[in-house]
């Protein structure tokens, strides 16, 4: 069925966002942070999470564009498995910090993503409609991870909360191990 | 009211990343250094196919590697043959007995012997194609004796899925009629109509009793989406109008139109007589599934920025009806232009 269905985004010029959107749907290293973002955000509270919600699509379409410009960094496994490992920690231990804080760590999160995915695309002409597309499925994803920790009410949800935080780590640390040997 | 203000509030961002229709086929890299064979098998009628055999020529030498049919298999044409720079290919037209070729093995002759792969890849009269990868461990494909019911309703249902999914046009008439909606029992009628009206055309359509041209069609389903900008706007000023006070009539009305899109995506699937109601019932249902996960999405993402507390400042407020709008006159344009250039 692709080819039937490829016809409307020919007919629409729509098809590039749709494969932003497949691309980030397809990277769990990306989607693993974001989702400890929210957690964190959301176990911190409405202003927390309304931080991270406005900051991260931005910065990734910020810094998606540096990226799709200069291309990509040349950084090794180690570097990258830190946002797994400080997201994932902060949310398993719920640590207690200001607004802004959460706010710098989604817009640190938002370039370092961003800029990695918008390097994919700096050789490709579609590189600025599959970023708005990843950018969209960013903003969805963080606005419900933060928006569902938030409505938790019962103390076992946010013990599960942080738990999935503690794997998040967890993951991030087999990554670090990974980039160290 | 406050589910319409949040409505507005969101809908510029979920334009562009709301929709995720998240299937994307990457095809897998061979890995060894010589070329795969290659055979493609086209149904061509029900015991009849074309097939196309090609392998690869490595220093002179062609891969002793020998396609064979099973003996109820006939060839209708002397295989024809092209010699590339890089490959050999014969072309011919098979015919087999009463149950074409399901339940039957082609050999790989040789095969074992090579390094190399077969890609084989099966385009069938009721849309399905198969593509399969064979190795020297195992020269030979069998061909599945029957599709189970199951399978075939499947095949239907998630086509349906995603054809609502990747129509963005579909889906951003849908996101409109949100828009223009002020209570839940209006959405639940509203989006119902468009259901009732769309399955409607699909079926009269499908089943051959009303043909519409696609390139009109085309356009007016553009236009559909067009026309729901101003409303929004209206809706966003306080005034009033027939489709705000009734967005269901609109609904159903547009929904037909609709429809007849939808149908173009289901006969494209190239459907066996015999299966057109059931495949009519499986695609439907396919779609309405994609249409309330759509919508559910949207009334999810509502709710959770309505937890977060995320005001947009007023300015932005008609940004969705601007977004909604200037797409639909864009395509409005470009498909009247597809238009008349085919008819020039």
């Amino acid at each position: 069925m692709p080819v039937e269905a490829s016809a409307h985004l020919v007919n629409t010029g729509l098809g590039p966002i749709y494969d932003g959107v497949a691309h980030f749907a397809m990277s769990p290293e990306a989607i693993l942070p974001i989702v400890a973002l929210g957690i964190f955000a959301g176990l911190r509270g409405p202003i927390h999470a309304r931080a991270s919600v406005l900051i991260l699509p931005v910065g990734w379409v910020a810094f998606g564009l540096v990226g799709m410009l200069v291309g990509p960094l040349a950084l090794n496994s180690v570097i990258e498995s830190l946002p797994l490992l400080i997201l994932g920690a902060l949310a398993a231990a719920d640590i207690r910090m200001p607004s802004w804080g959460t706010g710098s760590l989604a817009l640190l999160l938002g370039a370092f993503e961003g800029w990695s995915f918008g390097s994919a695309y700096s050789a490709s002409r579609d590189g600025l409609p599959a970023l708005a597309g990843s950018a969209g499925l960013v903003f969805v994803l963080i606005a419900f991870v933060s928006a569902a920790v938030l409505k938790a009410r019962w103390d076992w949800t946010r013990i599960a909360m942080r738990v999935v935080g503690s794997w998040t780590a967890a993951s991030g640390m087999l990554l670090l191990g990974w980039g160290l040997r | 009211m406050s589910a319409r203000l949040m409505l507005s509030m969101s809908i510029w961002r979920l334009l562009l990343g709301a929709v995720v229709a998240a299937v994307t086929f990457v095809s897998s890299a061979v890995a060894h250094e010589i070329r795969p064979a290659y055979l493609q098998i086209d149904q061509m009628a029900a015991n009849r196919y074309k097939v196309v055999w090609r392998t690869p020529i490595l220093s002179g030498m062609r891969l002793p590697i020998v396609l064979r049919f099973p003996d109820s298999v006939r060839n209708v044409t002397e295989p024809a043959q092209r010699d590339l720079p890089d490959s050999l290919v014969q072309t011919r037209v098979v015919e087999t007995d009463g149950a074409g070729l399901a339940g039957k093995r082609v050999e790989f002759v040789g095969l074992q012997a090579t390094i190399t792969d077969v890609l084989v890849r099966v385009h069938l009269l009721d849309g399905t194609v198969e593509t399969t990868m064979i190795h020297p461990s195992q020269p030979w494909i069998d061909f599945a004796a029957t599709r189970s019911p199951l399978a075939a309703a499947r095949v239907y249902f998630v086509s349906g899925f995603q054809h609502i999914l990747l129509g963005i046009d579909h889906l951003l008439f849908v996101f409109g009629l949100l828009f223009i909606v002020r209570s839940r029992w209006m959405l639940v009628k509203t989006i119902t109509a468009f259901t009732v009206a769309h399955s409607i055309t699909l079926a009269v359509a499908t089943l051959g009793k009303v043909a519409v041209p696609a390139l009109p069609l085309n356009a007016m389903i553009a236009l559909s989406i067009l026309f729901l900008g101003p409303e929004i706007v209206r809706v966003w000023g306080g005034q009033t109008s027939f489709t705000i006070r009734h967005p269901w009539i609109v609904s159903f009305a547009f929904g037909l139109l609709h429809g007849f899109g939808f149908a173009s995506g289901l006969t494209a699937l190239g459907l066996p007589q015999g299966d057109i109601p059931f495949a009519l019932l499986m695609f439907n249902l396919g779609v309405e599934a994609g249409q309330l996960a759509f919508v559910g999405l949207i009334l999810l993402l509502i709710a959770a920025l309505k937890s977060i507390e995320i005001r947009l400042p007023r300015s932005l407020e008609l940004l969705p009806a601007y977004v909604v709008g200037i797409l639909g006159a864009y395509w409005t344009i470009d498909r009247i232009a597809v238009m008349i250039g085919g008819m020039a």
